[in-house]
């Protein structure tokens, strides 16, 4: 035992140490009064003679008293009628703020604050007395939602309200010499009822604190004690006889490994179901929904085979994509971290923590691929990303042509009992510029698009690789599968996508497309001949004299300026991940400015660093035309390269399908560019590939660290 | 492993880390202070960005506040009006006046006119058209957006500029000159009191910073960013020079 202990003395020591540093973080953090208690009233404006309850009334009379009700709502967020509230709540009157919820029907892009009004509303959000007032649309009632740092003082605001909101009306009847008498009724319908709405926000931000503090603290100490910049002698590469019987040791998909096999499940729910739609009918505090039970299940799976021994044990590498997804993770957590008590008084702190863990599955899905996939493997699960591509295209084609979303109708049929389909067929609906949505298993056409354009490049280069003409014809078949299924959405995206994805395959292919040329002019002529209507829709969207200001690009713009306070408040690492939403805040169709707001600067370029990290890792390998490795890591790098294109169209990391195919995709590209694992011996097989060049690659990947790159081994 | 070599290499390179230390300092001070050869000098930038608002309740001699008898009809009227009374404030003649009484730099002062739910967005080649570049921009900028309650007469300014003074002086600057400027029409047209549109200011606007510290921050960033920036160019300016090295040695080894 104690053998034991000083075996593991500083990994102990490390841990010790990151739990008082932790722990010292997390007292701090919730150190001051975390409570916030709201408390609700409501008030009916009335005739000061009669009841407009008791005599008839015609609807003009009602629509009076509901303006007025309104209006009313309007005064409780003046100074001066605040301050009577105060005065009658006995609160301070400088530390109590009110809003007025727009309840009428307005076009959205009205209801959308620009700057000036927001940076207003920021100062307010920071008063620890708050009153939210909301007016009915169609009974003369007001609603006060008051929220202060205890039980007490949230029941005296609701109280308060009415009196002094009467207490400002009767001084302006005094100045103007009106009648007390005739001023409208003020009748308050019971008092207020209330509570304390966040008992668990201390636990929270403790628990949420303690493991960023902790991860952190451990993770820098364990660097600066292995310094990884020092100079290391090469490791010694010891070859481990796998126990795996013939049908265990194979690749997949001829293997019995339980793994591989869970990993194309994964793959294929993410491809193929609305899973985010798909929800268990249970309540909690999260939504479960599809993938949040199939991934923790994928999850148990990889821990197990860690026990498995060589050959099936995931191989875990850290590569700089793992490295820039930690940095992504410690931003938005420290973002959620540091803003803990500002998250818990403006009631955002429980939609961030449902949003840390949909990161941390988007994260996961990465280091599962990129541990648990052979490298043998990557061809056949990259042409197992095209079948499923190709299936979700000839999908959307179906939806575009006959108005039946199959994706949603299957789910429907196969998922029944505890699950229940949520948000239906759209297959008929159309959006604010007149547009089909067509979303296939997806919950938005730009994701879609996403979804097939990072799968065109298998086809693309499988056509390029091709030996035989029904290879040939099969692969061209599958890009005017992936192309249709891309334009059938009838977004704009679906000339962006794929147009960047080909120019980043004529960067490393420029003679080999150039002899697809004559291919290509007959696609796109099939294309054109077999959905006039689909493509002229997007090419209008572009020659359009309006095209630059239709709906969806100026809000995009104006989005840039709205949130500056945001920005300038939080510059450094943003106001919290996920409490940029909806609809108390803009809709932001951009994944540059959502992890602006919500990560800061810092956290934009970390999310940024994460696809161009990708591309940093495979660019080198792809120009090796030669290797056999080249395809998918081209494929990598196309991946990376559509993701920071959508990312300027729409919060790429709000809707799962498209980040857990990039991830995927991104996964398979590192295991197929990385060193490979140590050769498997079983029988007399000892190294994994039979290219010389990748057979010296990992030779030099095993024997070359503190070597300068490029420089041979004497 | 990649970064652990490139840190070793950077720290081989002392002076390339001393220089990028000093640029990362320039760069940090550069981004909160305007610095000036000639004559020499440090300025503080603009950073910090205050809001104040100010609300009116465009009413008659006999308030709506408290008089039922103004119905349906008579609030849409006087929301109608609200609407041309915000356009009012946008106006050049009016923006000046405001400009004047805040002690504000005319040209820098920009008044985006009130938004309804038929023209619910910015007009396109105004002044006040969005732009990508928005977000770019410093803080050093004076402006007031005016919105109209699409339901009740009441007139919301919110003025953004670099001080809490003078984003107060701007929403109430807002409300004077448009009072001044109600008051000099009755005056032309000998409007009748009674008819005439009362301007019912609710308090006095007062400026608050919404981004204390920022100029922290933002330093932070600059080193960061410029310090990452400056170490990647001191590896890669090193390996160039190894290079340039090796390829020359072989030059002369070849010429040997």
């Amino acid at each position: 035992m104690l053998g034991w202990f000083t075996r593991h003395r500083v990994v102990l020591a490390l841990l010790v140490v990151s739990t008082v540093i932790a722990a010292a973080c997390t007292k701090e953090n919730i150190s001051g009064n975390l409570t916030v208690a709201a408390s609700t009233a409501r008030v009916a404006v009335d005739f000061p003679d009669a009841s407009i309850i008791a005599r008839s009334a015609d609807p003009q009379d009602l629509q009076t008293l509901q303006k007025h009700a309104v209006l009313y709502g309007r005064l409780m967020t003046t100074p001066p009628v605040l301050a009577d509230i105060a005065r009658r709540a006995q609160v301070p009157a400088s530390e109590l703020s009110g809003t007025l919820d727009l309840t009428g029907n307005f076009p959205v892009s009205f209801t959308q604050v620009g700057s000036e009004q927001h940076a207003t509303e920021l100062r307010n959000s920071n008063a620890p007395y708050r009153l939210e007032l909301q007016a009915s649309t169609i009974e003369p009632v007001l609603t006060v939602y008051a929220e202060a740092p205890s039980y007490d003082e949230a029941m005296r605001l609701a109280n308060g309200a009415v009196p002094g909101l009467q207490d400002y009306l009767r001084t302006q009847a005094a100045t103007g010499g009106f009648p007390t008498t005739e001023m409208p009724v003020l009748d308050q319908l019971g008092a207020a009822r209330g509570g304390v709405t966040n008992n668990h926000a201390k636990y929270v931000i403790a628990a949420l604190t303690f493991i960023t503090a902790f991860a952190l603290a451990y993770i820098i100490l364990l660097v600066l004690i292995r310094r990884p910049w020092r100079r290391q002698e090469p490791e010694e590469v010891v070859a481990q006889r796998t126990r795996l019987s013939r049908r265990g040791a194979a690749n997949w998909p001829h293997t019995s490994r339980l793994l591989p096999w869970s990993v194309a499940g994964l793959i294929a729910m993410f491809w193929l179901t609305p899973f985010d739609r798909i929800q268990l009918q249970a309540s909690g505090p999260v939504n479960i929904t599809l993938d949040r039970i199939v991934l923790p299940f994928v999850f148990l799976i990889w821990l197990i085979a860690f026990t498995a021994g060589p050959g099936a044990r995931p191989r875990f590498r850290v590569t700089r994509v793992h490295i820039a997804i930690g940095v992504y993770l410690a931003c938005a957590f420290l973002s959620t971290v540091l803003d803990a008590h500002y998250l818990n008084h403006a009631g955002e702190l429980m939609l961030s923590l449902k949003k840390l863990p949909l990161l941390l599955s988007y994260m996961s899905v990465f280091v599962l691929i990129a541990s648990s996939v052979r490298r043998e493997e990557v061809p056949a699960f990259l042409n197992f990303t095209l079948a499923l591509a190709v299936i979700v295209a000839l999908g959307t084609i179906y939806e575009y042509r006959w108005h039946q979303n199959l994706f949603v109708t299957l789910s429907n049929k196969i998922f029944i009992g505890p699950f229940t389909l949520v948000g239906g067929d759209t297959a008929t609906s159309v959006d604010s510029l007149g547009r089909r949505w067509v979303e296939g298993p997806s919950a938005y056409g730009v994701e879609l698009v996403a979804m097939l354009a990072m799968a065109l490049p298998i086809a693309v280069l499988g056509i390029l690789k091709s030996k035989t003409r029904r290879q040939n014809i099969m692969y061209g078949l599958a890009v005017v599968a992936l192309l249709y299924g891309m334009v059938a959405t009838d977004r704009k995206s679906a000339l962006i996508a794929p147009g960047a994805v080909f120019l980043t395959l004529a960067y490393f292919r420029r003679k080999q497309l150039l002899s697809l040329a004559p291919l290509g002019l007959v696609i796109v002529i099939f294309l054109a001949a077999t959905s006039p209507a689909a493509v002229r829709n997007i090419i209008t969207q572009y020659t359009s004299a309006d095209a630059s200001h239709v709906a969806t690009v100026s809000s995009r713009t104006a989005n840039y300026d709205a949130i500056r306070p945001d920005l300038w408040s939080h510059l450094l690492l943003g106001r919290g991940q996920g409490t940029y939403a909806p609809p108390t805040d803009r809709i932001v169709d951009s994944e540059i400015i959502l992890p602006l707001v919500e990560t800061g600067v810092l956290g934009l370029v970390a999310i940024l660093m994460i696809p161009m990290s990708a591309i940093l890792l495979c660019r080198r390998m792809a120009s090796r035309h030669e290797s056999q490795w080249s395809g998918p890591a081209v494929t990598g790098v196309c991946a990376g390269v559509c993701f920071l294109s959508v990312a300027m169209l729409y919060s790429v990391m709000s809707l799962p399908h498209a980040p857990d195919v990039f991830f995927y995709m991104a996964g398979l590209a590192v295991v197929a560019v990385g060193p490979d694992d140590i050769p498997l011996l079983r029988g007399r097989r000892s190294a994994s590939t039979s290219d010389p060049h990748d057979q010296r690659e990992l030779v030099r990947s095993h024997t070359r660290v503190g070597r300068p790159r490029g420089i041979p081994a004497s | 492993m990649g970064i652990g070599i490139r840190i070793r290499r950077l720290s081989r390179h002392r002076v390339g880390l001393v220089i990028s230390l000093m640029v990362a300092c320039l760069a940090a001070l550069w981004s909160i202070d305007k610095i000036s050869l000639a004559p020499p000098g440090i300025t503080p930038r603009a950073l910090d960005m205050a809001t104040a608002s100010a609300h009116v309740l465009v009413d008659t001699p006999d308030s709506i506040m408290i008089d039922l008898r103004q119905n349906t009809y008579g609030i849409e009227d006087l929301t109608n009006r609200a609407v041309v009374l915000g356009n009012v404030i946008a106006s050049p003649a009016v923006e000046e006046r405001i400009a004047l009484r805040a002690h504000v730099p005319v040209q820098l002062l920009r008044i985006q006119a009130p938004l309804t739910p038929k023209q619910a967005s910015v007009p396109v080649n105004s002044q006040n058209e969005r732009k990508m570049s928005d977000i770019l921009k410093s803080n050093d900028q004076y402006r007031i957006d005016i919105d109209v309650d699409p339901e009740v007469p009441m007139l919301d300014i919110y003025a953004q500029s670099p001080t809490a003074q003078s984003a107060a002086a701007l929403a109430n600057a807002a409300v004077d000159e448009l009072r001044a400027y109600l008051a000099g029409l009755a005056s032309t047209q000998r409007t009748p009191l009674k008819d005439q549109t009362r301007l019912v200011q609710l308090g006095r606007a007062s400026g608050t910073v919404i981004n204390p510290g920022a100029r922290y921050q933002m330093a932070i960033l600059a080193f960061i960013l410029t310090f990452l920036a400056s170490s990647a160019t001191v590896i890669f300016l090193a390996r160039v020079r190894a290079g340039w090295r090796l390829e020359a040695l072989s030059e002369r080894t070849a010429g040997a």
